[in-house]
This record gives C-alpha cells, sequence and structure tokens, in this order.
C-alpha cells in the first residue's frame, strides 16, 4: 500500500490507469474534467495501453462506448450532470444492451439554473435507467469503488454497467491522502474482461440493438429486471473477494455506530463523513445517534436497509436532490417504502438539503438529531418533507 | 472497374430475408456497396427504415456482425467498434487481421500501396519494420546507401495527396512531403506541392554507387568442394567477370536437371550466336559444354549444387546472390549485360538518341533483385506485373536521368490512371527515413445509416475528425421516409412531403436541399463520394474506393423510396438513372480533396424528366407552379455551373 495525495478526480484517474481499459471515449464537463485530463496524460504518456477517443460530445461519447464494448473492449467514460442529462438516450441503451461499462459520475446539479456545483440531480434522474449505482464517501471510496465496480459489472451473472458517484468539487477537487494498491494486484483482481458475443468476431456474426417489437421486449426487460435484482445477491461475494485481497471492509450498506441508537440518519455520500462527525460528537453527550449510508442506491439493498432501520425510533433520510413529487426526494421515497415492510415502522422524515453545491454544516445536521429526538420522545412528526440549510 | 462475374462470387451479406418495400433503393444500394470488398466487415445502422426491416428480433438479415444503436449515433457506435477492433488488436486479443484480408486473393481493382524498396526488396511501406535497410540516396554525395528506417510515421491523413505520375515516375506524397529534384546537378528539396506550381520538375535516377571488389585486381570466386562424384572435374576458382557473366546467362535462361545419369545444367537458348557465346564462356570458365539442338549443356554436380543454393531452381525462384549486388558497378555491368541477353531486349527508339530495355522475369525475388542492379549501374526503371500469369516487366532507360514530369500538362490528367490495377510503381524518396506519408491498402468496416442530414449530423463529423477507418454510407430518401415521409433537410425543394406538404398556399418545401457530399468534403477526409444504383458499376466501384482508403470515407447514395416519392416500385432504377442523367443527382468524387465527375452525361436532360416520374413533385405541373420548375431547373444548372468550378479548380486544369 502507498499513500498518495489525490482529489477524488485523480484518484478515479489513478483507478483507471491501474485498471488500464481498452478504451475510453469522454468528453469533458466541469468537475468531471479531471478525470478526462488525467487519463489522457496517462495515455499520453505511455503508461496505459488505452485507445482514446475525443469524441464530440457525451452523445457519442456513450455512443462510442456501446459500439467499444460490444466489440468485446473493456470500456469507460466519465461525466457529469449536463453531459449525462446528453447521454441519457444512450444510457438506457447501454443497460439494455447488457455491456459491462464502468462510469465514474463527478455529482453535480443539473440545469437549469445552470450550476457547477454539487447535488445528486444528474444520478439520481438515471436511477431507473438499469445501472447499478455507487455511491463514494470520499476520494479513498472513489478509487475503491472504481475497481470494484469493474468486478461487478463484468460479472458473468450481472453484465450490467455501474456508475460510480462522486460529489463534485467537495470530493472530486478536494486532496486527500489516500491509500492505493500495487497495479499488479488491481490487475489481477479484475482480470481479463471477455465478451461471449462480440461483435468483431466475423466468423459468428452477431446482430446488436435490433427492432425487439411486442412478442419480445417484454421479455427483454424482464431480463433485465431479473439481472438487477440477481446482482444484490451476487455483489456481496465479489465484494467479499474485494476486502479479502485489499484488505478491506465493503459491504452494500456502511453502519455507523446503528446497533444500539435510537436516532439515525441515511444519507449518501460526502454529507455521511460530515455526519459521522456529528454522530461522534452526539454520542459524548449521550445521544443514541447512529448513521446508515447505503452505497448501492442501484440494486435498492431493500433487506440490509430494513435490517438496520427497524429497531430505530426516529429516521431522517438527508437527500441531495428533489424529485419534484410533493413528497420528498428519492432516497426517502425508497427508505420509506422499504421500511414499510418491517413490522415496526419507525417514523421517517426527509431533508432536502445542499442543491447546486450548498454547503451543509454539522450544526445543520445536529438539527436533524434534535428533531429526530423530538420524535422520539412525541412520536409526532411535525413535516414529513423538510429542507435544510435554504432560505424561507 | 467492377467486373459483374467477380460480383456475382462475393457472398450476399445483407440477405435477401429483409423486409423492405420491394423497389426500395436502400436493399439495393447496401448490397451493391457490401460488394466493394470482400474482407470481414462490421456494418452498423441508424434507426430508420433499414435497421428496422433488417433486424426484427428474433430474425436478422445481416450475414454479418451487426450493430444498432439509436438514431442518430451510428458514426459514434462504429467509431466505438472501430477503436475497439485497434485496442484489441494492439494487445493481441484478435489475431485475425480484418485488413489484410480484403485484398487477398481479390485482385481488387484498386490498390494504392505504395512499396518502399528495402534491403528485401520492395515491401509495402505499412509493413516496413523500425531497424529495416532501406535503400536511399544520399543528397550529398548522391551515393546509394542502405539505411536503418528509424521511425515509420503513420497517422492519418486527410486530404490532397500529390500524384505524380509518368512512365518512369510514380508517386503519391503528402503536400507538405519534400521532393527532391534535380536541378543544375545538385539535388534540391521541393514541396510536394510547389510541384503543382512549377511547369516541369526534373528528377534524376542516376545515383552513385560504390560496391565491393578492386576492378583492377584480379579476382577469383571461389566454388566450394564437394565430395568426389563419378569421373567429374573439381573446380576451386574462376574469374569473377566471366563467371559473372555466366550467372547472368543460368539466372535467364538457365535449368538443372537431376536425373539417373547425373546432374545436368542447360542453358536454354536458340540464338545461333548467343549460343555460341555461352559456349565459348563456358569453355573459358573450364567447364565441359556440349551444344544441343537448343541449348548448351554441361554435367558437374558441383556446380549443380552451386547453382541452386546461390541461384535458385525453376525460373520463379531465381535469384541474384547478395554478394554479386553488392560488388562494384564493374563487375555488375557483366552480369547486367548476360541477364539482359538472357531475358531482356533492347529496343532503340525512333529519333532519339536513347533505347529502351525490357527484362522479363517470373520470379519477385529477381525483379526486385533487379531493381537494385539497375539503380546500382546509375539507371532508372520501371516495373509492371501482367495479370494473367504475375510476369514481371522491368522497364530499363539509360537515357531518361533526367525524367521531367509536366505539372500542368500531366499531374493531373488523365484520373483513370491515377488508380492503376496491380499497380507496381517505383516509389522514389531518399528521404524515407522520414515522414514518408502515403496512402495504404486499406481496411474493412462500414456503417449504414439515414439520418446524416441532420440529427446524426453531429456525430458524423466527429467521427470523420477524429479519422476513424471507416466507410459511411448515407443512404438518402430525401426525407423521414420510415416515419411516414416527412420533411428532412435532404428533401428538394417543391417536394411535397407530410410535414411541409403542397396546398393552396404552398408548393411544398420551399428551401434548396442541403449539399451533404460538400459539407462531409468540408473535413477533408480521403474519400468522398455521391453514387446512383442505376449506374451500379459505378457505385460499386466508389465503394471499393471507399473501403480501400486509410481513414474516413462518405458514400451519399441516392436511395428512392417509392412510398414516399409515389412512384410505381418497378420504376426505382430507371428513376436513379433519370436523376443522374438530368444532373439532378451528379455522379462525382472527392479524392483527397479533388473533385470531379466519374460520370457525365452527354447532354444533360431537362430536370422536368425527372420530376414528372413522381406524385411528390405532381403539384408543380398543374397551373401556376411552371415558375417553381423554372427555379428547380436553374438551381440544378447552378449546381453543375459550381461542381464544374470545383473541379477545374481543384484538379490543376484537369
Amino acid at each position: 500500500m502507498k499513500l498518495t495525495a489525490l482529489t477524488g478526480d485523480q484518484a478515479a484517474a489513478e483507478a483507471m490507469r491501474q485498471i488500464e481499459p481498452d478504451v475510453v471515449a469522454a468528453y469533458p464537463i466541469t468537475p468531471q474534467t479531471e478525470i478526462v485530463m488525467n487519463f489522457s496524460q496517462f495515455a499520453a504518456d505511455g503508461r496505459v495501453k488505452t485507445e482514446m477517443i475525443p469524441v464530440e460530445s457525451e452523445h457519442s461519447a456513450m455512443s462510442a462506448c456501446v459500439g467499444s464494448a460490444a466489440s468485446g473492449a473493456r470500456t469507460m467514460t466519465a461525466t457529469s450532470a449536463n453531459g449525462l442529462a446528453l447521454m441519457w438516450e444512450i444510457v438506457y441503451i447501454t443497460a439494455s444492451l447488457r455491456l459491462p461499462i464502468v462510469m465514474p459520475v463527478v455529482n453535480r446539479a443539473l440545469s437549469g439554473p445552470i450550476n457547477i456545483h454539487c447535488d445528486h440531480s444528474d444520478t439520481m434522474g438515471a436511477r431507473d435507467s438499469g445501472w447499478i449505482q455507487l455511491y463514494s464517501e470520499n476520494a479513498e471510496e472513489v478509487y475503491e469503488n472504481i475497481i470494484v465496480a469493474v468486478k461487478i459489472a463484468e460479472h458473468k451473472k450481472i453484465l450490467l454497467p455501474v456508475m460510480v458517484c462522486q460529489d463534485g468539487f467537495i470530493t472530486s477537487h478536494a486532496v486527500e491522502g489516500i491509500s492505493t494498491f500495487p497495479d499488479d494486484k488491481v490487475k489481477k483482481f479484475i482480470g481479463e474482461y471477455t465478451l461471449e458475443h462480440s461483435l468483431l468476431d466475423v466468423e459468428n456474426p452477431v446482430t446488436y440493438g435490433p427492432l425487439d417489437l411486442q412478442d419480445f421486449y417484454f421479455e427483454h426487460k424482464r431480463q433485465e429486471a431479473e439481472a438487477m435484482k440477481d446482482a444484490l445477491k451476487t455483489i456481496p461475494a465479489v465484494l467479499a473477494e474485494f476486502n479479502k485481497t485489499f484488505n478491506k471492509s465493503h459491504d452494500l450498506v456502511e453502519e455507523y455506530k446503528l446497533s444500539d441508537a435510537e436516532v439515525a440518519i441515511v444519507v449518501l455520500s460526502s454529507t455521511a463523513g460530515t455526519a459521522k462527525g456529528v454522530v461522534d460528537e452526539l454520542r459524548k453527550k449521550g445521544v443514541k445517534a447512529g448513521l446508515l449510508k447505503p452505497r448501492f442506491f442501484r440494486p435498492f439493498p431493500k433487506e440490509r436497509i430494513i435490517k438496520a432501520l427497524s429497531n430505530l425510533k426516529a429516521v431522517a433520510v438527508l437527500d441531495r436532490s428533489d424529485s419534484f413529487s410533493g413528497e420528498g426526494g428519492p432516497l426517502f421515497s425508497e427508505v420509506k417504502a422499504a421500511l414499510y415492510e418491517s413490522q415496526k415502522r419507525p417514523p421517517v422524515i426527509d431533508y432536502i438539503f445542499g442543491l447546486g453545491g450548498r454547503d451543509i454544516f454539522p450544526e445543520d445536521i445536529k438539527k436533524v438529531y434534535k428533531e429526530l429526538e423530538e420524535i422520539k420522545k412525541t412520536g409526532r412528526i411535525k413535516a414529513l418533507v423538510n429542507y435544510l440549510g435554504v432560505r424561507n | 472497374m467492377a467486373n459483374i462475374k467477380e460480383l456475382s462470387k462475393i457472398p450476399e451479406r445483407l440477405t435477401p430475408g429483409h423486409r423492405l418495400c420491394s423497389g426500395c433503393g436502400a436493399s439495393i444500394a447496401v448490397r451493391q456497396i457490401l460488394m466493394g470488398t470482400t474482407s470481414p466487415i462490421v456494418a452498423g445502422a441508424a434507426t430508420g427504415c433499414l435497421e428496422v426491416a433488417t433486424t426484427i428480433y428474433p430474425y436478422t438479415a445481416w450475414n454479418v456482425p451487426f450493430i444498432h444503436n439509436a438514431f442518430e449515433n451510428v458514426a459514434a457506435t462504429i467509431s466505438g467498434a472501430e477503436t475497439a477492433y485497434r485496442a484489441l488488436k494492439k494487445k493481441g486479443k484478435i489475431t485475425k487481421d480484418i485488413k489484410f484480408v480484403a485484398f487477398g486473393g481479390d485482385g481488387g481493382c484498386y490498390s494504392e500501396d505504395t512499396e518502399i524498396f528495402t534491403e528485401n526488396g520492395f515491401r509495402n511501406i505499412k509493413n516496413i519494420k523500425v531497424g529495416e535497410k532501406i535503400w536511399s540516396v544520399n543528397p550529398e554525395t548522391n551515393i546509394l546507401e542502405l539505411q536503418e528506417n528509424e521511425k515509420l510515421h503513420k497517422y492519418p491523413y486527410e486530404g490532397r495527396m500529390i500524384r505524380g505520375k509518368s512512365r518512369f515516375i510514380d508517386f503519391l506524397i503528402t503536400p507538405n512531403h519534400n521532393v527532391p529534384m534535380w536541378y543544375k546537378g545538385k539535388w534540391e528539396f521541393i514541396k510536394g506541392v510547389d510541384l503543382l506550381k512549377r511547369y516541369k520538375t526534373a528528377f534524376s535516377r542516376k545515383f552513385n554507387w560504390y560496391g565491393d571488389g578492386n576492378d583492377t585486381l584480379w579476382m577469383v570466386i571461389e566454388v566450394p568442394k564437394i565430395p568426389k562424384y563419378r569421373y567429374q572435374k573439381e573446380f576451386s576458382k574462376f574469374d569473377t567477370k566471366k563467371w559473372l557473366k555466366f550467372l547472368g546467362w543460368y539466372i535467364t535462361e538457365g535449368c538443372l536437371y537431376k536425373s539417373k545419369s547425373g546432374y545436368l545444367i542447360r542453358i536454354y537458348q536458340s540464338n545461333k550466336d548467343k549460343k555460341e557465346k555461352i559456349y565459348r564462356l563456358l569453355k573459358d570458365l573450364g567447364l565441359s559444354p556440349f551444344k544441343c539442338n537448343r541449348s548448351v549443356d554441361f554435367q558437374s554436380k558441383q556446380i549443380y549444387e552451386y547453382l541452386e543454393r546461390e541461384c535458385g531452381k525453376g525460373f520463379k525462384n531465381k535469384k541474384i546472390p547478395k554478394w554479386v549486388l553488392s560488388l562494384n558497378k564493374h563487375y555488375l555491368k557483366e552480369i547486367f549485360g548476360s541477364l539482359i541477353e538472357g531475358d531482356g531486349s533492347i529496343t532503340k527508339q525512333k529519333n532519339r538518341r536513347s533505347y529502351h530495355i525490357k527484362f522479363i522475369t517470373a520470379s519477385k525475388e529477381l525483379m526486385n533483385n533487379m531493381v537494385e542492379l539497375v539503380l546500382k549501374l546509375g539507371k532508372n526503371c520501371s516495373i509492371s506485373q501482367r495479370k494473367e500469369d504475375g510476369v514481371y516487366r522491368i522497364g530499363i532507360g539509360f537515357n531518361y536521368l533526367n525524367h521531367k514530369l509536366y505539372s500542368r500538362r500531366r499531374l493531373y490528367g488523365n484520373k483513370q490512371q491515377v488508380f492503376l490495377e496491380d499497380y507496381k510503381g517505383f516509389v522514389y524518396c531518399p528521404q524515407l527515413k522520414k515522414n514518408h506519408t502515403v496512402i495504404t491498402k486499406r481496411n474493412g468496416k462500414i456503417s449504414l445509416s439515414g439520418n446524416s442530414y441532420d440529427i446524426g449530423l453531429q456525430s458524423m463529423s466527429g467521427a470523420f475528425e477524429r479519422g476513424h477507418n471507416f466507410v459511411y454510407v448515407c443512404y438518402n430518401n430525401e426525407a423521414y421516409e420510415n416515419t411516414g415521409v416527412q420533411r428532412s433537410s435532404a428533401t428538394p425543394k417543391g417536394a411535397s412531403t407530410t410535414t411541409a406538404p403542397a396546398g393552396k398556399a404552398s408548393y411544398g418545401k420551399p428551401q434548396l436541399r442541403k449539399d451533404l457530399t460538400a459539407i462531409v468534403a468540408a473535413h477533408n477526409i480521403p474519400y468522398v463520394a455521391q453514387g446512383s444504383i442505376s449506374h451500379w458499376n459505378d457505385l460499386v466501384t466508389k465503394s471499393q474506393k471507399a473501403f480501400a482508403v486509410e481513414g474516413p470515407a462518405f458514400l451519399n447514395v441516392l436511395s428512392l423510396c417509392h412510398r414516399g416519392w409515389r412512384y410505381p416500385q418497378e420504376d426505382t432504377v430507371k428513376i436513379s438513372k433519370l436523376a443522374v442523367e438530368t444532373g439532378y443527382w451528379p455522379l462525382i468524387e472527392i479524392e483527397k480533396g479533388i473533385w470531379h465527375f466519374t460520370y457525365k452525361p452527354k447532354e444533360r436532360k431537362p430536370v422536368v424528366e425527372f420530376l414528372r416520374t413522381q406524385g411528390r413533385f405532381k403539384h408543380l405541373f398543374k397551373e401556376g407552379n411552371k415558375h417553381v420548375l423554372e427555379e428547380i431547373q436553374r438551381d440544378i444548372d447552378n449546381q453543375w455551373l459550381r461542381l464544374e468550378k470545383l473541379v477545374r479548380a481543384t484538379s490543376g486544369g484537369g
């Protein structure tokens, strides 16, 4: 292990360097730009043998990735916000073609109004596209998640594309000391990529992307749904292999001081780090606070969430995006739906926060715990959906 | 040119089981275009009639790997596949060489390869390795020398190349390439592009060569001894010059026969004088020849084995030994003399002081050796290969040492000569080590699309700019036909479509169609062409060229849609032909930036003859729309004039 000072973007590029995909087709967009820049430099310096496709748009980036991945090449790209939106059409096609493309996504607010800073509105919109989604708390997790994502995506029982998300600027541009693995160990872990039916197999020609009408489309979509469902069963085994190889403890969700907690927050990505600090502080004061950080949002680790939250007295979900349903953010909807299956059904409230990169402070999170304590005592929910850190 | 007999042997890549309408121009276009290469291909298509009708799950009409991604991104998708191909090939994961299979046994019409003369004879520039020794000329001393290839620069070049072509010179270079010219007794380098500006340029082939051997001393050739065989005389050494003369005779006219009666060396010759010459030479060498009816023979196991090893046995395997080629001019002249007497012919040119020598051989190695020999002797030569039997013909000039190329008259003279069949021209460039840029053989990927004019334009433009090695085919049916004939930017003026219908206050689409071919040409890709299925030979030929170039190529093919254009389905070819004959759809190509017509009707028919055949223009023939017809004719005339200007402007007066 080697300790290196890297930003989240650099960590992503470093993981990509070690993975050394056959093809990278990417278009730069803030705050993902540094990933493409750093990786292009690796290619230019001959440190990777990857073929770069400097496409003219994200739409072409994902299109080229489809062509490349269907040809049996290990393929990666990276994007953010509006770039993801532009490739939208092909994002769905990639998943339906079951092409194991890994894409680091640096979360940024989706326009409009235009804003380059962090929230999850970009990838949350893609939650129904059929991609696996991993959310990373810090640069080290970005690095590790990208490596494990390759193994997950290419797993013969899964074969789905993966987005590895990190918070724009907060993670992507902040320098952290991270431990990287040796190149050969990473290469050995991910192994060689082979595609069963390659487009380039001219002797056994296959047709990719045929017209699929009433008589078969449904079956194919069902297969896609089953693949995502099965992935939930297969991913823990891949994570176990990763943990064993690299001496880590990755899981579908991360539980922080939750075993004896009474109140807890559910939050994705970098905010989990801030919240952990608050939990520690509150614990010192005797508050039985805990935290649940889902690492995977797709597939949705429902059973784990039920198990982790059922015994709590009150739960708050922190959503860094709004679904504009009038009923809170996407994480809230899904966590709440999951808990409906629980016998105990603890009260759950939602806080939408940090849109467009609005900072969230420990004080804000403390307010949330305070409210949860209140609910614990009174059992009364004042407001189901709340907005945190916004002017009224 | 395509040959229908040959084409019929190419397997169908798009099988007849597809569900496109009968009389659909697209399927005809696709099948004709896929005949442009015999190499393995990967096809892609945008969402549209072609894709929809050929791939309804679980069936596919494609006999080749095929990918459809979305409506507007076939170029990007194929660019991904093409890049993956390169990446996997580099890593050795794909061993199958899709590229080279293409030209395997085809004898294909177009071969643009520049071959470089190396230590091991002519080699395709693509195959030249770093460290390989290449014949080059030192511009300071004009001495022919072997130079190591330090680096083979290989990058896609898009745009114009300069072709120099005459009986003795043939090169294809980039405009910034340095061309050595012979000016007032010394070498000077000028830019390729500047050749065009000059009236004439002289190229010298008179190189200096200082080989081994001191010609004033008596040099002997030692022949290795063998165990005593019967009662045959043993030899240990021969006079070099005489021996070389003998080798020349053997290489051209000699045969080796082994039988129970012994080892016979026979030099065929029916010309009495020459027979006598050979007989005397053999006598001089101390051999025991005897004259036969049509040959001079002698027996010797020792020399039999020597010749078999050094000069090869059988007319296809003959060669000049390496050590001979390293000798100096005085010795080379000896072997050259008898080689020419054997398989050469000398013609004195009428009214000129020069004479011309032809040398014929079936051996590739001998051809290569001969070129090396000729260059070392300070002569120049040109090589051609007979198609039927593969025999090489080397023309050797003595007095054409300062050969002139007339830029105005010849450089872009006859377009048909630009791509010669079985081309084996002599590429001459003393700067082989640097920036030698040539167009080489080429490739096997294709994509087919109808969405190029509008929504797919960006994706296509991006892929062209990035220089992917692929052929982009726009099957142009001039509207969004698949979704029910909506107007597009390819729709011609005056046509009635469902989103720009003709009515009381409208005569259909008021705007001109977009000139996509010109837009693509502006990308400066190596090959751009416009074709029509009615002129199948022209289209297949264009497809062959498109597949042959290194880098992107574009074909805009008029693909009639009888549903949208509203005409009887059996008229597809007839109307396609009218489109060409009226100048509505000019058959043009833009090759390395040079525009030309590949077919020009003797007399352009009025465009109304084309318009009249289709329901989409029916309303134009009504009272009050006459001005539109006139306008369309004017537009066609203007377009034609513009094309003629472009042809003139880009072809250097051709």
